[in-house]
């Protein structure tokens, strides 16, 4: 019969390590979230041009650039910039190399987006502001972008909630965000069991009330408004 | 001189014709009811009119200028007014309201004025408080659309049309969506734009409408105009067409 003593106390102990951990978590996610998500709409308004001459070419070069990265796995992405973005660069922080790797894997799911909502926003609007007098960037910036803005809020919470979690993966190239601190700790304590239930604990305590917002929002009438 | 003249227009969607060689005249203060059965090119003659559709041959003149000139046989399309300028003076209310959803009403109406117009944000929102007691839904000026009634909607899309100060304002099957309670309210408020002297074209099926307020009746049908005249041709149509068409417009009432 496996028997086991659990000794709790190694949480306690080494808890500046887990708040450590977490606050490196949490800054990465945010810068990532902030870079992939304005570079990600910007790329959206560009694809969503569809003006006929050279662009076109532009335009079918960023859409396989997209799908080719949207296929690789993150992890892939945040070794690949590891190892040779110090070459090309000069960075050679860990942390900016895993938040540009995943603003990049953020920043294709958000362009995708906001492109499909920029061309979901319906005709009839669009004619309205026309018939108006409105010029094209007018109805650009005062009907469709806001419009389609206010429809994507509910994918950024998923995409967030994702770019949270997905953070766990710089802890191979040392940043020292929560897994990471985890794994150190465990390592000193053989306390396996305990520093993983813990370290379960603290993600299910920041990304369950997360979830349970991003479903509120859903539901929203704030973003599913119909005329 | 007329407001605006429309000379043998064509538009055709692919290989299917939509207009077929539409021409007439409105004078100022006048008002032309556009009837025919749908698919009849009712509709997209006024989107031709305020360039939200380009016509394939034909010209068509407002104010006694040209707005647009088009020849099918050289393919030249020629727009000799600026569009934006031209839709603030021709105001065009849509069959579906077409409102901004996520914006109030009060929004929907003064985004015009301020957006094209340069009028200052709290200008626009008392012109638009005017506008919403002028159409009788100045309750609802901070609702969105969603919360309206079919009628209030489409009393608001006619104040929003009207916020521009528009020369001449279309509209097209705006009581079509609505009940006939609610389409009631609606022609109230078309009746007191006729009485101000804007001049309007309107498409419709209320027949009683027409003979009530047109000064000049246009069957559409196949792209072509059938028939033209004084509200009188309702009563004793001249084609076949025609009579047929009300009498299948009278079966359904």
């Amino acid at each position: 019969m496996f028997h086991y003593d659990w000794d709790w106390s190694v949480i306690w102990t080494y808890r500046w390590a887990f708040a450590e951990g977490l606050g490196v978590t949490t800054l990465l996610s945010l810068v990532a979230m902030l870079l992939g998500t304005i570079s990600g709409l910007a790329l959206g308004v560009v694809l969503s041009f569809k003006t006929p001459g050279p662009f076109v070419l532009l335009r079918s070069l960023l859409l396989f650039l997209i799908d080719a990265i949207k296929a690789l796995p993150p992890l892939i992405v945040i070794l690949f910039f590891y190892y040779w973005l110090p070459y090309l660069t000069g960075i050679k922080s860990s942390f900016w190399l895993a938040a540009s790797a995943l603003s990049l894997s953020l920043c294709v799911f958000v362009a995708d987006v906001f492109r499909h909502a920029i061309a979901g926003v319906p005709r009839p609007q669009i004619d309205a502001g026309y018939a108006l007098g409105m010029s094209h960037p007018t109805v650009l910036k005062r009907l469709i972008f806001p419009e389609a803005l206010r429809s994507i809020v509910p994918t950024l919470g998923i995409l967030y909630l994702d770019i949270f979690k997905l953070t766990s993966l710089a802890s191979v190239i040392v940043v020292r965000e929560l897994v990471h601190r985890a794994s150190e700790v465990s390592t000193y304590t053989y306390r396996f069991l305990e520093v993983y239930a813990a370290l379960a604990g603290i993600y299910l305590v920041v990304l369950l009330p997360f979830s349970f917002l991003v479903r509120k929002l859903e539901s929203s009438s704030m973003f599913t408004r119909r005329s | 001189m007329s407001h605006l003249s429309v000379h043998n227009i064509h538009k055709s969607f692919g290989d299917s014709p939509v207009i077929a060689g539409v021409s007439f005249d409105l004078q100022p203060g006048e008002a032309c009811v556009v009837i025919g059965p749908s698919g009849g090119g009712k509709t997209t003659l006024l989107k031709c009119i305020n360039l939200l559709c380009r016509i394939d041959h034909g010209r068509i003149e407002f104010d006694g200028k040209t707005i647009v000139n088009a020849d099918a046989t050289s393919s030249t399309y020629t727009v000799e007014m600026d569009p934006s300028a031209l839709r603030t003076r021709i105001g065009m209310v849509f069959q579906e309201w077409n409102l901004w959803p996520n914006k109030t009403i009060r929004e929907n109406i003064a985004l015009g004025p301020i957006c094209v117009k340069g009028m200052r944000k709290s200008d626009a929102y008392e012109l638009a408080e005017e506008l919403g007691r002028q159409v009788a839904i100045a309750e609802k000026m901070d609702s969105f659309p969603h919360s309206l009634s079919g009628g209030q909607k489409q009393r608001a899309a006619i104040a929003r049309a009207l916020a521009m100060r528009p020369e001449l304002l279309m509209l097209d099957e705006v009581t079509s969506a609505l009940d006939p309670v609610l389409a009631a309210e609606v022609l109230e408020v078309m009746e007191g734009l006729k009485q101000q002297g804007l001049t309007l074209l309107v498409v419709t099926h209320h027949i009683d409408f027409a003979r009530a307020m047109a000064d000049q009746v246009l069957f559409l049908e196949g792209g072509e105009v059938r028939e033209t005249g004084d509200p009188g041709i309702l009563d004793e149509p001249e084609t076949e067409q025609l009579a047929w068409f009300l009498k299948r417009v009278w079966r359904a009432r």
